[in-house]
Parts: structure tokens; sequence; C-alpha cells
């Protein structure tokens, strides 16, 4: 999947967006610097002309503004984006009428993406209209009508004069696709294009675009957070976590066998239509941290099951995977003596120290990845866990810190010496089981070349 | 006994031209002590109209036109742990009490059903699953739901419980002096159960729990309530739009398709054994992530407009194997089990497999055929 042999239309490279840079009054007051939000972060992927590739991932991800970003609905931060050897940045105003006649969009909700107050015919030929296409009127109305037969609303004349109120959920997304294939497009990005429609009219709707696929000679960028749809849909897939693309490969593949921990844990998580089928659970601690201020190093590494423990690590990795997590909720203010709220106990005594390992080393885990005798309400017991002894006195000294909200001394005792490259350096792209994994489990040089995977749909 | 036995319920709504919108029609099912039911359907479909109206939480132009909903334990002998009956004693005279002891929900008053709620009934509403309130205490939340609807009850006994009842869903007690947004996600959901579980209901309600969740926190999500179903011996009603979130929690199902039930059955039996024709093309259209799939099938047409549903099965005009009687009547619940002689009966409640369809002595045959592309594109061209 290395070598290129297949036809880019779209090369994204070193993409990033950054929202909110500029000074608010609080920040001013604060003479603070500007915290902005990372939605995407340094995103290099290709796609070959005829490809379906999808984006997924949960909310916040950074899949939307990636879609958004290859329509040039806004430009990015840094990096550039070429479009059939064009970068968007440079284009001319000829250019870029040219571009946005080539590059379409089908939106989430078909309840909002077209007019109320235009006919179903109005709807589909105003592009032409933007774009130039077609001389005359009549002209414009046969290439609508010929569009919406297309597009499975037949016989078209039926639907010309209505209403987007008049039509059901599945027949406004056929005149939202209708709208964005009558200028012929070469690509199209779908950003959730069926999650507000009933389960028994989506596959209509799912066929379709595959139909049109071959018709119109498209390539698609279809952006789903249903992992389902986008084994449907999709040839490659990219997973993607706090604005970084983490995996990226032919999907099935990475459906069936996924290399980076997050995107087994994201497809642990998805419930099965078998009744006698005993799911494993998502082995995932935590929850998503903020894209102000994400994670150093590899951004999942502070909820990664599977964190690597340095070489001076003397003890097992489940018990590191509990000093990271530590350390991650001290940088994040949540452990303190907030922790022991309610609880009748001096705050500078042993037993304080020794409950506030107790309860935050434990993990907030399904049962079947915690210790036999750990759950959430009891915490665990610390001497049971496979610490060494000087990193249990690190965290002890920690914890002493913390409860009297000292927090810069109780990180200052991490140090280097326990420092996972995890955390220290962020993974680059690397080779494993055949498709770019973003994990320091995977040996290899990070892959510096911007290419990130090609086509093997064709291959 | 069933703890709850839904008898031909109709519910409608009051539109402002046109005739009333029919979105429950003669609904039937059961929902045994301390079994989880699911009631699964698209949108539109009725379920959770129906589940608002079994607590009288309907839309103001929403009324219950015919049926009864009996419910085993509006009744003093219903008693807490210590022996003590959980509700003042609503004046049983007053409404029909069923010789079994069985009494309807749709004949309380407000005021009586108010002790229905929570107490008996509780209700863990779209949307609530991430949604606890910002600015008060986790625990004092539960206490003011036990301080509500059980006024005798005191501050420290009411304070005590809500301990008891974070620490039977896995919190720790004292996390009850906790903010929602000092919990994580796993343990937000966990407290809204124990939120439902304030008063030891008989049944907990849940309407779409996981929509619109990310995928890691529904797993969550199905994680606590697999857990609260092991730790609390209340029944639940599930409804949700998504198969596979059912198919993960419930033991038995109903599914809905134009305000009726099509098809009730174990979740073996519908997912290994659908038998309805709606239930098969649902099941076609429902993309997997296990296994790779050539084609979905899609069910070509749109769900019927219940203002003015015609005579005749709701889901024929779109159902690939609609004929002649098809076409007069909505059919009734037929035993799937009894085969070709199924139809001469409607199925009796104790019935556990059943399905609304007049073919279901073929329905072997017409599972093989639901399988092909071309059985249901021959709707589009024929209707």
């Amino acid at each position: 999947m290395a070598t290129d042999n297949g036809d880019p239309l779209i090369e994204v490279r070193g993409v990033s967006k950054y929202f909110d840079q500029t000074v608010g009054v609080t920040d001013r007051i604060l003479r603070r610097d500007p915290q902005p939000v990372r939605a995407v972060e340094n995103v290099s992927l290709t796609i070959d002309r005829g490809d379906i590739i999808g984006i997924a991932g949960e909310s916040g991800c950074g899949k939307t503004t990636l879609g958004n970003m290859l329509v040039k609905l806004y430009p990015p931060t840094e990096g550039e984006i070429i479009f059939d050897g064009q970068r968007l940045s440079e284009m001319s105003r000829s250019d870029e009428r040219e571009f946005r006649k080539r590059v379409q969009m089908i939106f989430q909700d078909p309840f909002e993406s077209l007019n109320p107050r235009m006919t179903v015919l109005d709807s589909v030929a105003e592009p032409l209209k933007i774009n130039d296409m077609g001389e005359t009127y009549q002209q414009r109305r046969d290439r609508a009508i010929e569009v919406l037969n297309d597009v499975g609303l037949s016989p078209a004349e039926q639907f010309l004069d209505q209403y987007p109120g008049e039509l059901s959920g599945g027949e406004r997304q056929r005149v939202a696709i209708a709208r964005a294939l009558v200028v012929d497009p070469d690509f199209i990005v779908a950003d959730e294009p069926v999650s507000m429609l009933d389960v028994s009219i989506r596959a209509s709707v799912l066929n379709l675009m595959r139909d049109l696929q071959d018709e119109y000679d498209l390539t698609y960028l279809f952006v789903s957070h249903d992992l389902a749809l986008i084994r449907y849909m999709t040839d490659e897939t990219g997973i993607m976590y706090l604005g970084d693309i983490v995996e990226y490969g032919d999907t099935t593949q990475i459906v069936e066998n996924p290399q980076h921990p997050y995107t087994e844990a994201l497809f642990d998580a998805v419930p099965v239509v078998d009744p006698q089928h005993e799911r494993r659970r998502a082995n995932v601690a935590g929850e998503i941290p903020s894209p102000r201020n994400p994670p150093s190093g590899c951004k999942f590494h502070p909820r990664c099951p599977e964190v690597i423990p340095p070489d001076s690590w003397t003890g097992d990795q489940d018990a590191y995977r509990r000093f990271v997590m530590f350390q991650s909720g001290l940088e994040e203010r949540e452990i303190g003596p907030g922790s022991l709220e309610g609880l009748e106990v001096d705050l500078e005594s042993d037993e304080a120290v020794r409950m506030i390992l107790e309860r935050e080393l434990a993990l907030d885990v399904p049962q079947e990845h915690r210790l036999d005798d750990e759950s959430p309400e009891a915490g665990v017991e610390v001497d049971r866990l496979s610490l060494p002894p000087e990193a249990t006195e690190t965290l002890r000294g920690a914890a002493r810190d913390a409860l009297q909200e000292n927090y810069e001394a109780a990180l200052d005792r991490f140090g280097e010496e326990y420092r996972s490259i995890c955390a220290s350096e962020h993974p680059g792209f690397r080779t494993a089981a055949g498709r770019q994994t973003a994990c320091h489990l995977y040996d290899g040089q990070p892959d510096e070349s911007l290419t990130t995977a090609t086509s093997s749909a064709d291959d | 006994m069933s703890l709850l036995e839904i008898n031909d319920l109709s519910v409608r709504y009051r539109i402002q031209d046109g005739p009333d919108v029919r979105a429950v029609e003669d609904v039937n099912f059961t929902v045994e002590p301390g079994e989880t039911f699911g009631l699964v359907g698209e949108s539109g479909c009725g379920k959770t109209t129906l589940g608002k109206s079994l607590l009288a939480l309907l839309d103001d132009n929403g009324y219950v036109e015919s049926g009864e909903v009996w419910y085993d334990g509006v009744l003093p002998r219903w008693a807490d742990a210590n022996g003590e009956p959980k509700l003042e004693v609503i004046e049983s005279d007053n409404y029909p009490v069923r010789e079994d002891g069985m009494m309807d929900l749709t004949e309380l008053d407000v005021s009586d059903m108010r002790q229905v709620r929570w107490r008996e009934i509780a209700l863990i509403p779209q949307g609530s699953m991430n949604a606890l309130n910002p600015v008060y205490k986790v625990g004092d939340q539960i206490v003011e739901a036990i301080r509500i609807h059980e006024p005798g009850t005191s501050e420290k006994e009411a304070h005590n419980r809500a301990r008891d009842l974070l620490e039977r869903v896995g919190i720790e007690r004292d996390r009850a002096d906790d903010y929602a947004h000092e919990f994580s996600g796993g343990m937000k959901q966990r407290a809204v159960i124990a939120l439902a579980m304030a008063c030891d209901p008989a049944m907990v309600i849940a309407d779409e729990p996981t929509t619109a969740l990310d995928v890691i926190i529904q797993d969550r999500v199905l994680d606590a309530i697999k857990d609260m179903q092991d730790e609390f011996d209340a029944a639940m009603l599930i409804i949700s739009h998504d198969i596979s979130v059912m198919s993960e929690t419930c033991d038995r199902l109903g599914v809905m398709y134009g305000g009726r039930l099509m098809e009730t059955g174990t979740d073996e039996e519908i997912f290994l054994n659908p038998s309805n024709p709606y239930t098969l093309g649902l099941q076609n259209s429902f993309p997997t992530v296990q296994e790779e799939q050539d084609r979905l099938l899609s069910i070509p047409g749109t769900p019927p407009d219940l203002s003015q549903p015609a005579d005749q099965c709701r889901f024929a005009p779109r159902c690939p194997f609609a004929s002649g009687e098809c076409f007069n009547d909505h059919p009734p619940l037929f035993s799937v089990e009894e085969g070709e002689y199924g139809r001469q009966w409607e199925a009796d409640p104790e019935e556990s497999h059943t399905s609304a369809c007049y073919r279901v002595d073929e329905i072997e045959e017409l599972r093989n055929k639901a399988t092909q592309e071309q059985t249901w594109q021959q709707i589009t061209e024929t209707h």
C-alpha cells in the first residue's frame, strides 16, 4: 500500500485547523495566551479517483472539520490541500468557480439543507444557474429531470413542483443528492448523509450512493460515526481521535483486525445483533480530553489500555497503565482533596494518602477488564498492583501534594524516569499489518512521506 | 401473573384540521415481573407514545382512546421492604379492579397517577442518560426524588438511601456529595439509573437510552443497564429504534409499525426466527459491523399516514407478500409455533412468539424470499 499506484484526486498534506485563536477578554485580563481548539492536527491523506474513503470517530474528533476543509468551506490553519494538482490556497477566482462545480457536499439533515420555499425543480436547477450551466430554462429543467430520475425520484415530473415539506425524509435526501449531482461533480463529501433517516429508508439511500458512483464516476469522502455504515460503504477508512488520524487503511482489514488500541476499543463498543453472542466490551478508561489542551505525545495515551512502560519500569503493564492514569488525573486537576470530600479523614494523614491511591488507581472500565477483587466502589488494593517500590513512593508523594492542592510539586515528582514514549513522542504513521497506524506499539520508523495510503479497491 | 398487561390499547392525537392521528392502535402485550421487554420500531411507529401513555404523560392533545393498562401493584398489598404499604391507599372502589387484583392505570386521576410514577413505574426519558442537573449535588437529586414521592421520609433517611443506591450501582457512597461534572461518563449513567431506582419501583421505562450517544459511552450505558438488571429486580420496558441495542438488553421484544404491534417474542425468536414481513425487512436493511454485507435491502415506500389509515394491514402497501385478505383488515397476532393451524386462533396472551400476518403459516418460505433483492423490488413496480 505504500507504493503509489493510484491516480490521486485529492492530497491532504499536513493539514491542521485551529478554531478560536483570537484573544478574548478573559484571556487579556489574565494575560493568557489563547488556547485554540485543535480540531484537526497534522493530517495527511491521499484520495484516489474512484475511491470511497471513510472517516470515522466519535463526536469532536475532527471528522466534520476535515470534510469541510476538503470542500473549501474554510481554509486550513496549516498545511495544504491539493485538488487534481491544484493547491486550494492558490486558486484564482475562475479556478475556484471550476472547483465549486467539481466538488459537492451532501449534508446530514435533509430537513434543514433544502430551502423550504423552493420547489424541487428550483432546488435542483439552482446550482446549474449559479454555475452558468445550461443555456435556457428548458435545458436546466431537462437536466434536473434527468438527475431526479437517476436518484430514484421517478417519474421526476411528479416531484418537480413539490416543496420539501411535502416529501418524506428519504425523498428529501434524494433531492439533496440530486442537487449535488446536477453539476456533474468529481468529488463528493457526504457528512453523516443517512443519520437522520429511518433504518428501512437508509439502505436505499446508501445503495443509491453506491450505484451513482459508477454512473457518475464519483469519488466520495464518507464521514460517519456509525461504524457499520463505514464498513458497508467504504473501501478505505481513517479513524480519527482528537484531531489525529490514528489508523488508516483497507476498511475490511481495519474492522476485522484493528491495530491501534483506540480503533480496537471503538469496534469493541459496537453492539451486535445476535442474542447468543457475548461481546467483549471496550477497554477504555476516562473521557475524551479537551481539544484545547490535548495530551502530549500520542493523544490517546492517558486512556490507552496498552500504554508502553519505559525500560526502567520493573512492574507490569497493568500497573503502569494505572500509574499513567494517575499522572494525567493530576494534570487535569481531577485528583485532590475533592476526591475525599465527605469522608472524615485528616487530609495530612497517611490514611488519606492510602485512600486516594486506592480510589484513583482503580480502573473505571467494564468488569471484564478489571482485577478480580477490584471495583469502582471499593477501589483497588495498591499492594496487589505490580508497582516498582520507587513508583509507589512517587505516587504517595504526589498524592500528598495533591491533597494540599500543590499540583506543580506533585507533577514534578514524576520526572523523566517513568515517562512513556507514548507521552513524550507523537507516533507518526508506521506500517502494521499492511496499513498505517500511529502507535508506538509497532516497530519501524514513522513514515515521513506525506502520502499515507493509496487505493486498493481496483487492484 | 404479569406485572403489566396492556390490553387493546389505542392512543390518539387530536390535530387541528382532520381526523385524529391513530398513533397506537389495539396493542396487546404483557411485561412479567423482573423481565426486560423491548419495544422496537422506526420513528412514528408509536413506541414512545405508548410508553408515555402508561404514565399519563401524553402531550395535551393526546388521549387514550380505548383499552386498558392492567397493572399489578397499585394496591396496598404491594409492600416495601419493611412490610409497610408503599402507597397511600388508592381508593380502589373508585377504580376498576379485576378479580386478580390488577388495576387499570388509564383510569387513575392525576393525584393517584402521581403516586404511581417513580414509586411504581419510573421513567428514564429520552436524552437523560447524560443529563443530570449540573447545579445540584448528585446525591441531593436522588434525595429530592425520594422526598417528593415519599413525603414521610426524613432527610437523614433519604440521604442514607441515596448513598445506598449509589453503592448498588457501583459508585462510592461519598460521591453523593459530588456534582455531575465531577463524575466520569460511566458514572453519570449509573447515577441516572440510581435516580430512577430511588423509590424502588417495580418497573422502569427507558426511552431511547443510548440514542445520540457516542459508541464508547453507549457501551458503558449498555453495561450499566446489564448491571442494573442483575442488581435490582425491577422489570424494564426499553424503547428504541436500534435493534442491536435491543438484542443486547432485552428478554422479549415487540416490533411496532404504524401504531400496531407486528411481532412479539423472545429475543432469540425475533432475531433468529423473525416471522413477520416487516421484521424481515427491518433486519435486511440493518447494517452490521460483524460481517461483510454485499447489499443491504431497503423496504420500498414510506410508513402509512396514521390520520387516515386504510382498512388493511398497516404494512401491506410496502409488503412484497401482501395478498387478498391483507388488503381487507389489519391482521391480529397469530401464534407462530402453531404453524398452519396457528391462524385459526388468535394467540393467547401466554403465547410467546406471535406475528400479525395472515401468511404466518408460510413464514419459512417468505423468510427465504425476503433475502432476495427482486422480492422487494417488485413492490415498487406493482404499487
